[in-house]
């Protein structure tokens, strides 16, 4: 099996590796190899990796690019690729049946699979191609007032983001009995070229839902032009969908995530969601709660766990509760740095001093929930978070941000609150920090309700199905040994390859 | 103006005048006071498919139970669709910050910063009255210029990462192996050729403070290397100024120490210093650090070839003509500066105003040709008065050494623009080019036609210059003219 992340396993901490980590240590009998996208090419292992990983791959998506060809003014592309880059850029642009994105990026790949394409992204022609496509946008009749004209400037961004993007087609594909992508976007872009190369079979499972993430991420507050912003959006939109298209099978975490995979266009048949688990005897309830009325957050410190409505929140619960306090679990990833000193800004602006403690990352999650009275989650998108599950199974009440498939884990063993709402979520802390016995009521039902439904071995049956499913679907299965899969790079591009002996090395032998 | 009826909002019809007002309404409830209205309108104006607003919607509040129960919806999609079809599209405009910002003056102060240590050496040496080891100034500005670019890349990749704590630390390494391999490399020298501690001493403090300057410089600290070398430098001007013996010879070596000792230490206030433990950069990263390094020794090597030699051609040049030898070159590096960031800022601005590519590349390449011009005015008319100044008191410096020196600054000036274009790879292969021309016309004069090695060496520095000209000159046009590298 070839599991393939992006931004997570075994690199950083978080929800989706904490599922990566039960998939592969709970299917055992399957050898894994790991592709993990990353940012760069030198990140450190953050989780050991179990003897049943035989191979970790990097794809370092945002490296330096050693463009070894000069790209001299006036060369045209290959007439193949030009058009293939045409039909994927107009596809883009307007969403009509005579471009095809799908067919267009496996023409790129088979066109250029050494890697090639991504030199020629480089060209003015590429540009020029890309400044017609986004003078081509289509609004599908929607009513078009004053929209400024793209530039050269938007073309060159957005290209320079699609050289990075599109990566993985300048990579050796895997080559193993099924490609299992842990989200959309980029991995699935991997799995998919290994089903046009061996037809390996793919299942796509989606934690957050990858198109509604961009969006988020991409809003037009993000002061991003126009032009760019909605192209490179339509790019998100174009590859989530073909992703789902190429699918053998999807498998969403939550309903939630389902809804959306079907409006972006999937097929329902595909769709077989299935819930994240835990082990609750992990998270224990005996520890008595503390003496200060105390708040507990965990997660990583990123805009979409919205800490920022956290803090301004906690403001109007200490305003009440002087004597409250507030810890916030959870490191702060590469890249969000600025975010994380914003929030100290924040922080610091509310003057909530030593009442708000930022923890930092821990090791023991089940301490960090019972070290408070409640648990509260903020995010703004979410699948179906452990988070939320471990709190509900570690015997403490639960306030969530009502998105994604947050509802479906809590129902009425909690409380929902709107998103971004720190008016609305400060009045459910401060009124159950208020009601020791609806605390003891929610907790109860939060526990019974883990243990009914979302119980990690239960997940894992399900996707041991899955695997047999696909497997004796696929109608050539890969002839690669299954011992240990060291993959040929027929490409070169930029991927490095770490063995199992590496891996011994680099964590400390597994487990 | 849209009504609410039992619970539901009305579609806007085709009188509706003001459709935010209409978001406005379906958002104002009970149960949604907080949400911001005009967020979401901005948001609504702005999308570019039906599932954009849909998340916004969704980020606003309005989760699938919402759309359904109070808004009457099948889901929030359905909800999204009717915005979409009845908000026009019209964009908030960005007005995007220009990233590159034109040369202006305060470059050509930066060139003197930049040259400020010459006249230093030359007062430290007329003021302690001794002449250093002949490798001491070569092996300082090769060697520097490596540890300089190599120590500016790594410290710029850290930051582009915001990995501030590696960024301190491996600019503290390189500061501090700055200063042990200097001091290894002098003594070899020494022990090689031949030279005191002096010499030895002046090396070290060279390379130490290039490299503490490229760290002040990669913290935007430019000024205080200018604020700390003031005292040095105008010492040095009245040093070289006034005659012989006027200030003594320990005051001379204390004020430009001491200028060198404060740019390191200011210097240090952006580093941390710790004993080593494991690499700090990848593979990777280290790969392309090496190839700044050897970048950097190589434009060092060819300011060696070329300046530095020229000076050594004629023995026969007073103090004052030789002194005037590398002037062209030095006073000249602000306008490089100066012309470097206005091709910049200019071709960036041609892609942001520009709406088609058909004359893209060649008023790019107009911008980068304005550029190359304006420098090459410079430094001709420096090199003009240089020569000037040099005849009028009855000296003549070889025309070859001026002209040589003019070729070098253009290919300063190309090496400079290229690799700020990112296209690293495409320099090191015109130095390489060159200094393969170079050796081979070496080789050639002297076993071929029994030259003499001083000669030869000129004319092989002269090939090798022009060669890497001609060569930094014909990617110059290729890279400037590419959209994607601006």
């Amino acid at each position: 099996m070839s599991l393939i992340t992006e931004g997570t396993f075994p690199f950083h901490h978080g929800g989706v590796a904490v599922w990566c980590d039960q998939i592969v240590r709970g299917l055992a009998p399957h050898r894994y190899q790991i592709v993990a996208v990353t940012a760069g090419p030198d990140e450190e292992v953050q989780l050991a990796l179990p003897d049943n990983v035989s191979e970790l791959r990097l794809i370092p998506l945002w490296d330096i690019n050693h463009r070894g060809r000069s790209t001299r003014v006036g060369r045209r592309m290959d007439p193949n690729l030009r058009d293939a880059l045409r039909t994927m850029l107009m596809a883009i642009a307007t969403n009509d049946a005579e471009h095809s994105f799908l067919a267009s990026l496996e023409q790129i790949y088979r066109t250029a699979a050494d890697g090639r394409f991504l030199d020629w992204l480089h060209t003015n022609d590429a540009v020029r191609l890309t400044l017609e496509a986004m003078c081509a946008t289509t609004t599908d009749g929607r009513i078009r007032g004053d929209v400024p004209n793209p530039t050269i400037a938007d073309a060159v961004a957005v290209l320079g983001l699609f050289e990075h993007l599109l990566r993985p087609l300048a990579v050796a594909p895997p080559n193993v009995d099924l490609c299992h992508a842990s989200s959309n976007g980029v991995s699935a872009l991997l799995a998919m070229t290994a089903k046009w190369e061996h037809g390996t079979p793919l299942l796509l499972t989606e934690h957050g839902i990858y198109l509604r993430e961009r969006y988020i991420e991409y809003s037009p507050h993000s002061m991003m032009p126009h032009a760019r912003r909605s192209f490179l959006l339509g790019f998100y939109k174009r590859i989530t969908s073909a992703a789902y298209d190429m699918a053998d099978a999807i498998a969403p975490c939550s309903d939630y995530n389902r809804r959306w995979e079907q409006a972006n266009g999937a097929d329902l048949d595909k769709i077989k969601p299935i819930h994240n688990g835990i082990d609750p005897d992990e998270f224990g309830d005996t520890a008595a709660e503390p003496e200060a009325p105390t708040l507990v957050w965990v997660g990583r410190i990123d805009p979409l766990k919205d800490v920022k409505t956290l803090l301004r929140a906690f403001a109007r619960v200490k305003a009440e509760i002087p004597g409250a306090v507030l810890r916030i679990y959870g490191g702060t990833p590469v890249g969000n740095e600025r975010y994380l000193s914003e929030c100290l800004d924040l922080h610091e602006l509310l003057g909530l001093g030593d009442s708000a403690v930022f923890e930092g990352h821990t090791k023991s999650m089940n301490k960090a929930y019972l070290s408070g009275h409640i648990v509260v989650a903020t995010s703004i998108s979410e699948g179906f978070p452990y988070a939320v599950l471990e709190a509900m199974a570690s015997g403490r009440a639960m306030i969530a941000t009502d998105v994604g498939g947050v509802w479906e884990a809590i129902d009425s063993a909690g409380i929902l609150v709107p998103p971004q709402d720190d008016e609305a979520l400060a009045k459910a802390c401060i009124d159950l920090l208020r009601n020791p016995a609806r605390r003891t009521q929610l907790a109860t039902m939060g526990r019974d309700r883990v243990r009914s439904r979302f119980m990690v071995d239960l997940c894992l049956e399900r996707y041991s199905e899955l695997y047999d499913d696909l497997v004796d679907a696929a109608a050539t299965p890969a002839t690669a040994g299954s011992d240990k899969v060291i993959l040929d790079p027929v490409h070169g591009g930029p991927t490095t390859t770490t063995t199992a002996g590496d891996l011994a090395m680099a964590t400390g032998g597994g487990e | 103006m849209s009504a609410r009826m039992n619970g539901l909002v009305e579609e806007p019809n085709e009188h509706d005048a003001d459709i935010h007002q209409w978001i406005e309404g379906i958002t104002e409830g009970t149960d949604f006071e907080g949400i911001d209205a005009s967020r979401l309108a901005i948001i609504c104006s702005a999308a570019g498919d039906p599932l954009e607003i849909a998340a916004a919607l969704e980020v606003a509040g309005v989760s699938h139970t919402v759309a359904t129960d109070r808004y009457g919806r099948a889901d929030v999609f359905s909800l999204a669709q009717t915005l979409w079809n009845r908000i026009p599209i019209q964009p908030t405009p960005v007005v995007e910050a220009s990233v590159h910002q034109p040369g202006n003056w305060l470059d050509l102060l930066r060139g003197l910063l930049y040259i400020a240590p010459a006249p230093m050496l030359l007062a430290l040496s007329r003021g302690l009255d001794r002449e250093f080891a002949g490798w001491t100034l070569p092996l300082a500005v090769t060697w520097g210029w490596g540890l300089g670019q190599m120590t500016a890349f790594a410290g710029y990749r850290m930051r582009s990462r915001a990995d501030t704590r590696r960024e301190a630390e491996v600019t503290g390494r390189f500061l501090i192996g700055s200063i042990i391999s200097t001091l290894v490399l002098s003594l070899v020298a020494a022990m090689i050729f031949g030279g005191d501690l002096v010499s030895i001493s002046v090396a070290t403090a060279l390379v130490t403070f290039m490299v503490a300057s490229s760290i002040l410089l990669l913290h935007q600290q430019q000024q205080w290397s200018a604020l700390l070398i003031a005292p040095g430098v105008v010492l040095s001007c009245i040093v070289l100024i006034a005659p012989l013996g006027t200030v003594p010879g320990p005051m001379v070596a204390l004020f430009i120490a001491g200028s060198f000792i404060a740019v390191l230490l200011r210097s240090t206030r952006h580093v941390h210093l710790r004993w080593p433990s494991g690499m700090l950069l990848g593979h990777r990263d280290f790969r392309i650090s090496l190839g700044h390094l050897l970048h950097g020794l190589l434009c060092g090597l060819a300011v060696v070839a070329i300046v530095i030699q020229g000076e050594h051609l004629a023995p026969a040049l007073d103090d004052l003509a030789r002194v005037l030898v590398p002037v062209p070159m030095l006073a000249t590096l602000g306008v490089m500066e100066w012309q470097l960031r206005t091709f910049r800022s200019r071709a960036s601005g041609l892609t942001q105003t520009m709406e088609t590519m058909d004359r893209f590349p060649e008023r790019a390449w107009a911008q980068c040709r304005r550029s190359l011009l304006i420098y090459l005015t410079a430094i001709s008319t420096v090199t003009a008065l240089v020569w000037i100044i040099a005849a009028a008191n009855g000296q003549r410096i070889p025309s070859s050494v001026l002209a040589v020196q003019i070729v070098l600054g253009i290919s300063f000036l190309c090496d400079l623009m290229i690799v700020t274009l990112d296209r690293l790879d495409l320099v090191l292969k015109s130095w390489l080019l060159g200094l393969t021309v170079g050796l081979a016309w070496l080789a050639v004069e002297i076993w071929g036609f029994g030259t003499a090695v001083e000669t030869a060496l000129w004319h092989a520095s002269c090939a090798g210059g022009i060669c890497v000209c001609v060569a930094l000159a014909g990617c110059t046009r290729n890279v400037a003219s590419t959209a994607m590298n601006h």
